[in-house]
């Protein structure tokens, strides 16, 4: 695995960084076929609650390499799907990685300063929660650059912030900041700069101490219900429901009836 | 020994029907045979030409603070048990699933006077009507996730076409409520009061001017907005 993704682990935490730092973090191939890895390994089991996804340095993300020489080795799992022919590669591996990102059944933050743009912007609208730094700035530039975006922003960002926000950002390539993410619902809370770091460590002790079971299947439901008609989204939620038996909440029944803060363990 | 006072208080004020919950000892926590009252009184209602809108309102200091827990989960009446689906604790949400669908598909419009609570079920009422009204210090929002429990009555695929999906993550993912002053800045609420307000005297004029409004024209509105957030374009 690549140095340029760092994985650390904190009790329930797994805090995974893009450390390359020097290209605003565009990702290369190998960052992509970690990140992913990471993620897919993070969704088994109990162990970790919480996922926070960060960058090092000055910006979140910028994208994908823009160099095709400086984007590394095509992933070997996906070297069967590489078509060839005049206009490059496709998007493959940033598919396979957002749409993991998405659908992980752990709770995913993401941590946000300065640049999130193109496949930055794609990443941090596929985890949960956006904590921001007030002066970070967020867009999609692909189409100013005569490219259009393949990562399903344009089906996730309508639905994320409405489709008048979201022309903003996808059709006029225009740049926003934390705060305004905040204001069109983007961000979950945008903070001052200074104070992110600390800001992110209480988020991630809190979220990796909630029922994170309940948490994933509240995911689930938010997240596919996005495309069912009304009748079949309360179907859904009933076999959400009956196929989801959780530890946690025994242990929330009687933390209520105890008058006590739950010790939820995630299972 | 005098019998408990009605669970829910209905009256007329001309053309409107106020549904108001009365367990203000409980801040209005709702069983499954208030629900059961709730969907009979909508479905008179919807036959009956002389209403034209309704509004849900709590007595006391919340407009409802959820469901009843207390006492070791809800007691299900016999006759209501094939109307809810057995889980691994209490009972399930079919009942619930019966009232904010009939909220919903009510022909007319329906508001909901939001004060003090509006949590859990009281958040599922709320967001099934076509208005809400709210004091700015009222609390708004879904905190089941902190009981390691989560709702199957429909609020994930509202809440998303409500507002957005970008704000599932403070209501219902961290279970962080809104106050009444936030509700209304995205525009979850219509109308905003200070606290303290009596809503359905401050906000009288807002709901009788939803029961002036032309009742056929409305219904075929309304039915056709939610009938096409599920389809595609073209429209038919």
């Amino acid at each position: 695995m690549t140095a340029e993704i760092l994985a650390e682990r904190d009790g329930g935490i797994l805090r995974l960084t893009l450390a390359r730092p020097e290209a605003g973090n565009a990702l290369t191939y190998p960052m992509m076929t970690a990140l992913t890895a990471h993620l897919a390994a993070a969704g088994d089991g109990p162990e970790v609650r919480c996922v926070v996804v960060c960058g090092q340095g000055a910006d979140f993300c910028t994208g994908e390499s823009p160099l095709a020489e400086e984007r590394g080795a095509w992933p070997a799992a996906l070297a069967h799907r590489r078509p060839g022919g005049a206009h490059g590669a496709a998007p493959l591996p940033e598919q396979v990685l957002v749409r993991t990102l998405r659908a992980l059944p752990k709770p995913v933050i993401a941590v946000v300063q300065g640049r999130a743009l193109g496949l930055g912007l794609d990443i941090a609208c596929a985890c949960d929660i956006r904590l921001v730094a007030a002066d970070a700035s967020f867009g999609d530039p692909r189409v100013t650059q005569g490219r259009h975006a393949a990562t399903g922003i344009t089906y996730v960002l309508p639905r994320l912030i409405g489709l008048s926000q979201a022309m903003r950002l996808s059709l006029l390539g225009e740049q926003i900041d934390g705060a305004e993410a905040e204001r069109i619902g983007l961000a979950y809370r945008a903070v001052p700069p200074a104070e992110l770091e600390a800001e992110a460590g209480k988020l991630a002790q809190t979220v990796a101490a909630m029922a994170t079971r309940s948490y994933a299947v509240i995911k689930q439901q938010i997240r596919e219900q996005l495309d069912l008609p009304y009748e079949m989204a309360l179907l859904h939620s009933l076999a959400v429901r009956q196929t989801n038996v959780i530890e946690d909440r025994a242990e929330g029944q009687r933390a209520f009836a105890e008058k006590r803060a739950p010790r939820y363990t995630g299972r | 020994m005098t019998a408990a006072p009605p669970a829910l208080l209905i009256s007329r004020d001309g053309a409107v029907l106020h549904i108001r919950f009365n367990r203000p000892e409980r801040l209005n926590a709702l069983d499954p045979e208030m629900h059961e009252q709730v969907i009979d009184t909508l479905r008179a209602a919807a036959t009956d030409p002389a209403v034209r809108t309704v509004a849900f309102s709590g007595e006391g200091r919340a407009f409802c603070a959820g469901e009843n827990l207390a006492g070791g989960g809800r007691a299900v009446p016999e006759r209501l048990r094939p109307r809810m689906v057995p889980l691994e604790i209490g009972s399930g949400p079919v009942l619930l699933h019966e009232v904010t669908t009939a909220i919903r598909n009510w022909p007319g419009p329906v508001v909901a006077l939001l004060h003090g609570h509006a949590l859990g079920a009281g958040y599922d009422y709320a967001t099934s009507c076509d208005f809400r009204v709210v004091t700015e210090d009222c609390r708004l929002g879904d905190p089941r996730v902190h009981r390691a429990l989560w709702a199957a009555e429909g609020w994930s695929y509202k809440i998303t076409r409500l507002l957005a999906a970008g704000y599932t993550t403070k209501l219902h993912l961290l279970g962080e409520p809104l106050t009444g002053a936030e509700a209304y800045r995205i525009g979850l609420a219509h109308r905003l009061y200070p606290a303290g307000s009596d809503l359905r005297i401050i906000a009288g004029e807002f709901v009788q001017r939803l029961a002036a409004l032309p009742a056929e024209a409305y219904a075929a509105t309304k039915a056709a907005m939610l009938g096409e957030l599920d389809r595609r374009w073209p429209v038919p």
